[in-house]
């Protein structure tokens, strides 16, 4: 008998839903939903877990954080944790769940891009579609595909080369030695930006970086004879810091002789240490901010409360993505928050036409989403080695 | 002019890493006619324990220790941690499949090489760690010219031409170098003289592993880092330059693993460090075709 | 199978028939699945080749097995790995040499390089060079001239005079027993036939056999 009555309840839902569709819902703010629940989504364990467990942490601190300030109109929102361990196969039967049961109104994530390409359409034709936020999935087609359900905190990989030749232009780059790591990823970005470079011509040297290489004296002597002023090294981390080091050793002193930018992973503080200080001064871009180097209070409370819940603070402790997952979340909520309850129940449909035109309030300051559902006006964040800490200076664009 | 000289430079001095590292290979492959692919992790673990070392006894709370001795200790530890690594490695891994398939041991060795490179990525750290070589070694540059060389990479170079020639010495002029030589040659002869072969090998993966050892404190010194990763393209360098002197000769080994970081270092610095490494390999390509034995070692034909 | 001290004993057969496994179980490289070795009245089955070579064995092995990269001085002087007696090492070095002054005039060229005579004599001069009490020899005129088979057995029978206790295996029966005090015959790793040289040569399946009679 159990069954047929929930058929009918949704079908009321829905009716409602057609009933009052463009409504102000006036009663909604008395009016308390009897369910609410988002997913989080991410590789929390497998392969990339060291990228996903931080994450998830975050996410659990932001629903706690909402639920502690009253919830959704009095109701405790609960969390669901789908660990789709870099799969999109699993996403999708992760997400089968939640597709089927309406009281799941977003997901925070997923996180790879591989992942959100895989299981998106299964989210954008549910009814209503299943809205997601992510923190991390940076590939162009992610937004670019029209797809209404899709969000996300970070820039797109997209707007990494080129943010980055401004910003080199910007700070009065004369001549640039661009180095990859020879990745497809850090190819790539390295050929945008030395592209954007040229465009605005910028004389460049290009040069490549065979992971594991532990020895630069040759392209450091290339540096000299080519008299670059900046230093591009399109890097995941792991060479950046014996390679300052060298530079130091060949007289090319960051901040002083030449610049230096680098990109995700080299936003890590372990660098300055581990270079023996060589790394003060340098530059590095990111798809999201470490909120413990934005200056801000909203962002430093942040900061104090995870360390307290967790024992982390910075990116290598906890994970290049626990601020934008955190950030992610916020935005999810806030736009639950500010959906119509009618009859006790939140429609996705609203949910996803507030993230559509809702501006939001997170621990990195005013967040909307254009109509792609990429941040409005966002962009990659600048930081600069300065002592012994990351500190994000600018968000830049190209 | 002045950058080939420079990028001659920096050729010899990443060479004579190659080189010392050469020689690990050349030798065990010399008198077990295996390819001991854990090698180069062997020298990542001298460089671990020289960064060990180092991070223990400079800045700590309890005493200043003079960084001579700090360095001392560094190579006494790596030496002999290496060593002691390679002989261990030899008796669990190798010496229970030496009379298996010759296939069976290479496997094994690249089992032992992927532990290694695990075990330290797990256990001790999987992102590059430091090597405090400021408070150790002066940092100073030495100018010669428009040339520049950092003092640490004049160190590298300088001895590990001297541990190359102390080798050269105790393989050539010494009676267990003599006996190291013929177990190369005729294992089984060997032990009808009495020589004890299994000392004999146990003594040789040593004397390797320490060298790699060594290796991986001057390198340590010269640019201030140590991680998990480091021996696996240092590795397959170092075995490069060991086939292209000639697998199984000393002194080929050293002119093979100079003649390598030259030639990688012109390649990148004159041609693209994108295509370094494919210049390197054709260069391997070419001296194998036309001298299958190598620069340095026996015709094939010669082996009795 | 029994030698006695001061004899020269000639182990004969046919191929494969197990000479050379037993004089390397004698060395000590092969360890008997059954049986025992003793020597100067004590058992030395589990003795590894290092401490039998110490205690006065030594072997000149089938085709040689002179170290082909090694100087004729060098594969000498691993001949006399197990000792430390410097002087008197030099001794025997110089003793040696005046035996086989071929080996003199090239003792810092590589063994390999030297013909299959000068290798033979090198074989067996390494061989000297741990001063044995006990020399076995496998083949010894394996590959040689006619001449140089003669001079073979003659050297042979001069280091027996000077005490050497001596087991040779040979293809070559009618030249060993003529040198030999004793024999026996191997087939199929069984002694099948031993005697005094003398009853051997007469034995008619001997003569069959192996002296084309
Ligand atoms: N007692 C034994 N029991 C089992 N196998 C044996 C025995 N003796 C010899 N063999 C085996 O017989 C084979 C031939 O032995 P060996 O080389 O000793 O023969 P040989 O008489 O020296 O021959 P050749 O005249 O060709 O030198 C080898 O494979 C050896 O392992
Ligand atoms: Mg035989």
């Amino acid at each position: 008998m159990a069954q047929p009555r929930i058929l009918v309840l949704i079908a009321m839902a829905g009716i409602g839903l057609a009933a009052c569709g463009g409504s102000t819902g006036g009663g909604a703010a008395t009016n308390k939903p009897d369910k609410v629940q988002i997913a989080a989504e991410g590789p929390f364990t497998g392969d990339q877990a060291s990228i996903g467990a931080g994450a998830l942490k975050a996410i659990q601190l932001a629903v706690k954080d909402f639920n502690a300030a009253g919830g959704v109109n009095g109701t405790q929102v609960q969390l669901v944790i789908w660990d789709d361990q870099h799969s999109a196969q699993v996403a999708q039967t992760l997400q089968a769940a939640g597709i089927s049961d309406p009281t799941v109104l977003g997901i925070v994530g997923p996180m790879n891009s591989g992942v959100v390409l895989g299981s998106v359409t299964g989210l954008q034709s549910a009814t209503p579609p299943l809205p997601f936020v992510s923190e991390s999935a940076s590939n162009v087609k992610v937004t670019d595909s029209g797809w209404s359900v899709a969000h996300r905190v970070n820039a797109r990989d997209d707007a990494q080369g080129p943010a980055d030749a401004k910003f080199m232009i910007d700070q009065g780059a004369k001549k640039v030695e661009v180095m990859d790591a020879k990745s497809d990823y850090s190819t790539a970005l390295a050929d945008q930006t030395e592209a954007a470079l040229k465009a605005k011509n910028i004389p460049t040297q290009r040069d490549s970086v065979k992971a594991g290489t532990t020895d630069f004296s040759t392209i450091i002597t290339k540096i000299h004879s080519f008299n670059a002023d900046w230093v591009y090294f399109a890097d995941e981390g792991p060479e950046a810091a014996p390679f300052v080091s060298q530079m130091k050793q060949s007289n090319l002193n960051i901040g002083q002789n030449i610049n230096f930018l680098g990109t995700d992973g080299e936003e890590d503080s372990s660098i300055i240490t581990k270079s023996q200080g060589a790394y003060d001064g340098a530059y590095a871009t990111n798809i999201t901010a470490d909120p413990a180097g934005v200056s801000g209070s909203a962002a430093a409370a942040y900061v104090t409360e995870y360390k307290a819940a967790y024992g982390a603070d910075s990116l290598s402790s906890a994970g290049p993505f626990y601020g934008s997952a955190y950030e992610a979340a916020q935005t999810l909520l806030q736009a639950i928050k500010s959906s119509p309850v009618n009859n006790g129940k939140i429609s996705r449909t609203d949910v996803i036409s507030h993230l559509a035109s809702d501006t939001f309030t997170t621990i990195f300051g005013s967040v909307k989403f254009n109509s792609k559902g990429d941040v409005a006006g966002g962009g990659i964040y600048v930081y600069q080695a300065k002592g012994n800490a990351m500190v994000v200076l600018k968000q830049v664009s190209g | 002019m002045g950058t080939f000289l420079q990028q001659l430079i920096n050729g010899l001095e990443l060479g004579s890493l190659y080189a010392l590292v050469a020689l690990g290979y050349t030798l065990i492959y010399g008198i077990l006619e295996m390819l001991n692919f854990a090698h180069g992790d062997v020298y990542m673990v001298g460089a671990f324990l020289a960064a060990g070392v180092a991070a223990l006894l400079v800045h700590n709370e309890l005493a200043v220790i003079p960084a001579g001795l700090v360095v001392g200790l560094m190579v006494v530890v790596a030496m002999g941690g290496a060593g002691l690594l390679g002989v261990g490695i030899e008796r669990v891994a190798y010496r229970p499949l030496r009379n298996a398939n010759r296939l069976a041991p290479l496997i094994t060795a690249i089992g032992v090489s992927l532990f290694l490179e695990s075990a330290v990525q797990v256990w001790v750290s999987p992102a590059p760690v430091l090597v405090p070589s400021n408070a150790l070694v002066p940092q100073t540059v030495l100018h010669l010219g428009g040339l520049t060389t950092p003092l640490t990479g004049l160190m590298l170079f300088v001895i590990a031409i001297v541990l190359m020639i102390a080798l050269d010495a105790f393989v050539f002029r010494t009676r267990f170098g003599s006996a190291m030589r013929a177990t190369a040659q005729d294992r089984e002869a060997a032990t009808f003289m009495g020589i004890d072969v299994d000392r004999v090998i146990l003594v040789t993966f040593f004397v390797a592993s320490a060298l790699a050892g060594m290796a991986g404190v001057l390198f340590g010194l010269w640019h201030a880092t140590a991680d998990f990763f480091m021996g696996y393209l240092l590795g397959i360098k170092a075995f490069t330059a060991a086939v292209i002197g000639g697998i199984g000769n000393i002194r080929g080994a050293m002119i093979g693993g100079l003649l390598l970081g030259v030639l990688e270092s012109l390649a990148g610095g004159f041609i693209s460090t994108q295509f370094q490494d494919t210049f390197v390999f054709l260069a391997l390509i070419t001296v194998l075709l036309i001298r299958p034995q190598g620069l340095f070692g026996q015709p094939l034909t010669d082996r009795a | 199978m029994e030698i006695r001290r001061g004899e020269i004993v000639c182990l004969l057969g046919g191929n494969a028939s197990g000479k050379s496994t037993t004089m390397k179980t004698v060395i000590g490289s092969v360890r008997p699945a059954k049986g025992s070795v003793w020597y100067d009245g004590q058992e030395i089955t589990n003795w590894n080749t290092s401490r039998r070579v110490a205690a006065g064995i030594a072997i000149v092995p089938e085709a040689r097995r002179i170290f082909p990269r090694l100087t004729v001085l060098e594969n000498l002087m691993m001949g006399a790995f197990i000792r430390n007696d410097k002087a008197e090492i030099d001794a025997d070095l110089d003793r040696v040499m005046d035996m086989f002054p071929r080996l003199k005039e090239r003792r810092a060229q590589k063994g390999g390089t030297m013909s299959g005579g000068e290798q033979q004599m090198l074989a067996m001069a390494r061989a000297l060079m741990s001063r044995p009490r006990f020399l076995c020899m496998d083949e010894p005129s394996m590959g040689l001239a006619p001449v140089l088979v003669e001079q073979q057995f003659e050297t042979i029978q001069q280091l027996n005079q000077t005490g050497i206790t001596i087991f040779v295996v040979e293809q070559n029966a009618r030249m060993a027993l003529a040198i030999a005090s004793r024999g026996y015959v191997l087939q199929s790793g069984r002694v099948v036939l031993a005697g005094t040289a003398g009853s051997l040569l007469e034995n008619p399946q001997m003569q069959r056999a192996y002296l084309g009679i």
